[in-house]
């Protein structure tokens, strides 16, 4: 249905635009019929298979947004080798059969290369590039074991919630904490895991898990949760728990309503703006890992958002598209030194790359498949995001 | 003891917004046998409806009204558009109807709001803290309670006292009955749908005021709590959705707080398998009424 | 001929596959009692229901006073002076007595006092089990209640359908007479039963409804018992 209907559509918006805009169209379709490998006068084809309207979508729309300026920003530059990039992006709404579908046409009109979505269904299409023998990103999945279950074609471009669950070990050790008091969901991998990476670095580090708590995601009342860390003697000297939202806001407030002070360190999932309305009482002080500071708090970020704001009249909808924004400039400076785009070339200079953008320091691990990527520590001031001295990359990692 | 205590006045607070909350969904079943599972998405409705009256603005108390006035609205307009189209229409396919109303609703703020929580600032009032000795109690926890018993009560006295009431009790015991007594039934089940949809609002203002935030799924685990405890209570039994809510609220806080550790992740389902097993031993709930068969 | 104040004609009813009336045509004048008559599934409940608007014709006419009546939507039937005393009363058993008969009346305040205190009178058992629920009284007193229901409204013309079913004969007595009493007051009555020979004792006119369709019609004095108990046993066809 789906090459029947682009066609189409196309020779609708020939007949409807003006011939020059057609012009620009028409390399892009003819390489899509072809569906061989991409030469040097055709466009280098990325796909993304992106949720752009489900449960992931906070994270894959601004990673095309960002992708997409880099994109532009390199075929305006003169592209890549000669060549021009083209970003297939398709909404698969988060839904398996759907993923697959999307993903298996994206790499049968030649996609070299694929970004992963955020969400469950990455895995299969790891497995379906690396079936195809192209490379694949885990996009915005932090998980350490992505790499792994989507299989040899995949890398992490990103931090992983290792080096989460270090730093934030190590940043409470760091504060005098002695005690730690961690509050896991079994509903996730993520929510289940990182209390472990915690535990495992904070207790190496000498300190002592206390007590160890549970929650239901989405739960919308923790209420008799909160009861009994109130209840804890004596108080442990931190909380950890990789909770977000909108189960903080809930969680803190009743948290700092029973009058439990202890503070509370977190995990990437509360980079969020809704995070700053559950107002001052609740939040201040709590202190989170995530892959960027916000634009507010960076130089780096604030300037990419401003270049942003430049080229398409708006803010990028969330600080996310800093990293699609990097993982296109990390596969164009791939491309660039292999000296052709040939999916083994790019295979094979994925594993060797070292970078930096807008977002940091990547080096990748030829032997995990995950970048050496540290990440930053965020701070609430009252309501107000703030960013603490950015963290060094853990000396020693959790087992994933 | 002391411990205890909190956690009966936690359960007996989540119990509050739970009954109010299932009353809603028991009317609806009560007058019509239908079972709206797009009930949760009046709670999100609320929700976004002080979400952008804040923005805009207004006051809590003015958001909050808006709010329980947006959703009571935005039942009846179910009503309007799905439900009485479809009266004719089987139980599974109403039941169908209101999935997929759900569904469409959730799609509908994911696209032109945004998929991920926004959030309400709520006003410090709502999180003070009263000391009684050893027992720490936020003023929320009360105010909820107190709101939810009021709440209950007006209804009750409503159902009770007032004309309309009469009639609705009457038509969710025997629709053609009442009709043949004159009472339009256009006019009944607009109106329960209306009361309905109130009480989703102020379970719905209650709910924001403890989340401070509202997402597309918001009234994923409202609708849920909410069958449970309707089914609970007994399907059709009004004093059964008022038991179940709180039956319910309190089985929910005294398995998180002594369930042991490796256990607390089962909460949910051992609350289930209880209900289940009174189910069996009960099948037409706490308050249900065994059907009669007409021949 | 004045123009009568029910009339039915030519109505058939089907659901689905079953054919409950078949071209059933009868007349009911003001101030009548008017008795049907007929085996089980004879479609007497059928018919009261489809006169009541409960059901919609699948062909054919029914009129009250004159203008048709609103199938499908029998709260607009009522509210033009019509009322059915459904088979097995259906009085809101949960609701107290006196709930139920506010159900009856379209009124509230001053006019819905009157007309309890009207209803308490005329039943004084009523008066004392007001506040008890009706699921409680006996089967003879949910029959007067669901009659003083129906009179709430003070209705033209009311219909009865086996009213005296399940009821000791001393109440029977009882209820007839009331429904004869009424007519007196200038109620019409329309009154379903399968006990012919009393229906035939209490009505003005009579109609004999067999598997559907009517067999026999005529004035209820005229009208042999060994016409009618052939139809009831299946003798004649």
């Amino acid at each position: 249905m789906r090459l029947r209907f682009r066609p189409a559509l196309a020779v609708i918006a020939c007949m409807t635009l003006a011939v020059t805009a057609c012009g620009s169209i028409d390399p892009g379709s003819s390489s899509t019929a072809s569906g061989g490998v991409t030469g040097s006068g055709g466009p280098i084809v990325v796909g993304f298979p992106a949720d752009l309207s489900s449960t992931y979508a906070y994270y894959d729309v601004p990673m095309k947004e960002g992708a997409q300026m880099a994109v532009d920003e390199i075929n305006e530059a003169g592209g890549v080798l000669g060549s021009q990039l083209k970003l297939d992006v398709v909404d698969q709404r988060n839904d398996p059969a759907e993923s697959s579908k999307v993903t298996q046409q994206m790499i049968d009109d030649g996609a070299l290369y694929l970004i992963g979505s955020t969400g469950d269904v990455v895995t299969a299409q790891g497995q379906l590039a690396c079936a195809a023998g192209i490379p694949i990103s885990t996009g915005d999945g932090t998980s350490p074991v992505l790499v792994n279950d989507m299989g040899t074609c995949a890398y992490q471009l990103i931090m992983n919630d290792t080096v989460q669950g270090a730093t934030v070990a190590k940043y409470a050790l760091d504060q005098g904490y002695t005690t730690a008091l961690t509050v896991a969901s079994p509903d996730y991998p993520y929510t289940a895991n990182l209390p472990k990476y915690f535990k495992s670095i904070f207790e190496a580090g000498g300190g002592k898990v206390t007590n160890e708590e549970s929650y239901k995601i989405a739960a919308g009342d923790f209420s008799a949760l909160v009861t009994k860390i109130a209840n804890v003697n004596p108080q442990p000297s931190v909380i950890f728990t990789p909770m977000y939202p909108p189960d903080t806001q809930v969680f803190m407030k009743q948290l700092r309503d029973a009058g439990v002070t202890t503070p509370v360190l977190s995990t990437d999932g509360n980079l969020d703006p809704s995070l700053a309305d559950a107002g001052a009482k609740a939040i201040d002080g709590m202190v989170y890992s995530a892959s960027v500071c916000p634009a507010s708090a960076d130089p780096k970020i604030e300037a990419f958002y401003t270049s942003y704001k430049k080229r398409y009249g708006k803010d990028p909808s969330s600080v996310v598209a800093a990293l699609g924004y990097d993982e296109i400039k990390i596969l164009a400076d791939v491309i660039t030194k292999s000296g052709k785009a040939d999916k083994q070339a790019i295979m094979d200079g994925f594993k060797s790359v070292s970078y930096t953008g807008v977002t940091g320091q990547s080096t990748m691990d030829p032997d995990t498949r995950r970048v050496k990527k540290a990440v930053a520590l965020i701070k609430m001031v009252k309501t107000k995001f703030t960013c603490l001295p950015a963290p060094e990359f853990p000396a020693t990692l959790p087992a994933p | 003891m002391s411990q205890f205590l909190q956690q009966l006045l936690n359960g007996l607070s989540l119990g509050s917004i739970y009954a109010v909350l299932s009353l809603g969904l028991a009317m609806i079943y009560g007058t019509l046998g239908i079972l709206n599972f797009a009930y949760g998405e009046l709670i999100t409705i609320t929700g976004y409806t002080m979400y952008f009256a804040t923005q805009a603005g207004l006051s809590f108390a003015a958001a909050a009204a808006l709010g329980a006035i947006a959703a009571a609205v935005a039942s009846v307009l179910m009503q309007q558009l799905v439900f009485r189209p479809l009266q004719r229409a089987g139980f599974v396919t109403l039941l169908f109807a209101s999935f997929a109303l759900s569904e469409v609703l959730q799609g509908v703020f994911r696209q032109a709001v945004s998929p991920r929580a926004k959030g309400i600032p709520l006003p410090d009032a709502l999180s003070n803290t009263i000391v009684l000795g050893t027992l720490r109690i936020s003023t929320l926890t009360i105010i909820t309670f107190v709101v939810a018993i009021v709440a209950l009560a007006v209804f009750a006295v409503f159902m009770r006292r007032s004309r309309a009431g009469l009639h609705m009790r009457a038509a969710a015991l025997d629709l053609t009955t009442t009709r043949l007594q004159g009472v339009s039934a256009g006019r009944v089940i607009l109106l329960a749908f209306a009361l309905s949809g109130t009480l989703a609002g102020i379970a719905g203002v209650l709910w924001i005021s403890r989340t401070a935030t509202v997402t597309p799924s918001t009234g994923a685990t409202p609708i849920l709590v909410g069958f449970i405890a309707v089914v609970l209570g007994g399907l059709g039994s009004t004093v059964g959705a008022v038991v179940g809510g709180f039956a319910f609220g309190l089985l929910e806080v005294f398995l998180e707080a002594y369930l042991p550790l490796g256990v607390v992740p089962f909460q949910f389902a051992i609350a289930l398998v209880a209900i289940s097993v009174l189910l069996y031993v009960r099948p037409e709930g706490l308050f249900g009424k065994a059907v009669e068969v007409k021949v | 001929m004045s123009e009568p104040l029910i009339r039915v004609a030519g109505v058939t009813v089907r659901y689905g596959a079953v054919t409950a009336l078949r071209d059933v045509s009868i007349e009911v004048n003001p101030g009548e009692i008017v008795a049907v008559l007929g085996p089980n599934g004879a479609g007497k409940s059928t018919l009261m229901r489809t006169i009541a608007g409960v059901h919609k014709p699948t062909a054919g006419q029914v009129h009250l006073a004159g203008a048709p009546v609103e199938s499908g939507s029998p709260e607009r039937v009522a509210r033009r002076g019509l009322r059915l005393v459904p088979e097995g009363r259906q009085i809101f058993g949960p609701m107290t007595v006196e709930e139920n008969l506010r159900m009856g009346s379209p009124d509230s305040g001053a006019a819905l006092h009157d007309q309890l205190d009207r209803a308490y009178e005329r039943f004084p058992i009523l008066g004392e089990r007001r506040r008890q629920a009706a699921g409680t009284l006996s089967g003879g007193e949910q029959q007067m209640l669901a009659i003083a229901r129906a009179l709430m409204a003070a209705p033209r013309v009311i219909l009865y359908d086996e009213p005296s079913l399940g009821l000791a004969p001393r109440i029977v007595d009882q209820i007839f007479e009331l429904i004869v009493g009424l007519r007196d007051e200038g109620v019409t009555s329309v009154v379903v039963e399968q006990n012919a020979r009393r229906a035939l004792a209490m009505s003005d006119r009579a109609y004999l409804l067999a598997a559907g369709s009517v067999k026999a019609s005529g004035r209820s004095a005229e009208m042999a018992e060994s016409d009618i108990a052939g139809h009831y046993f299946g003798t004649q066809r």
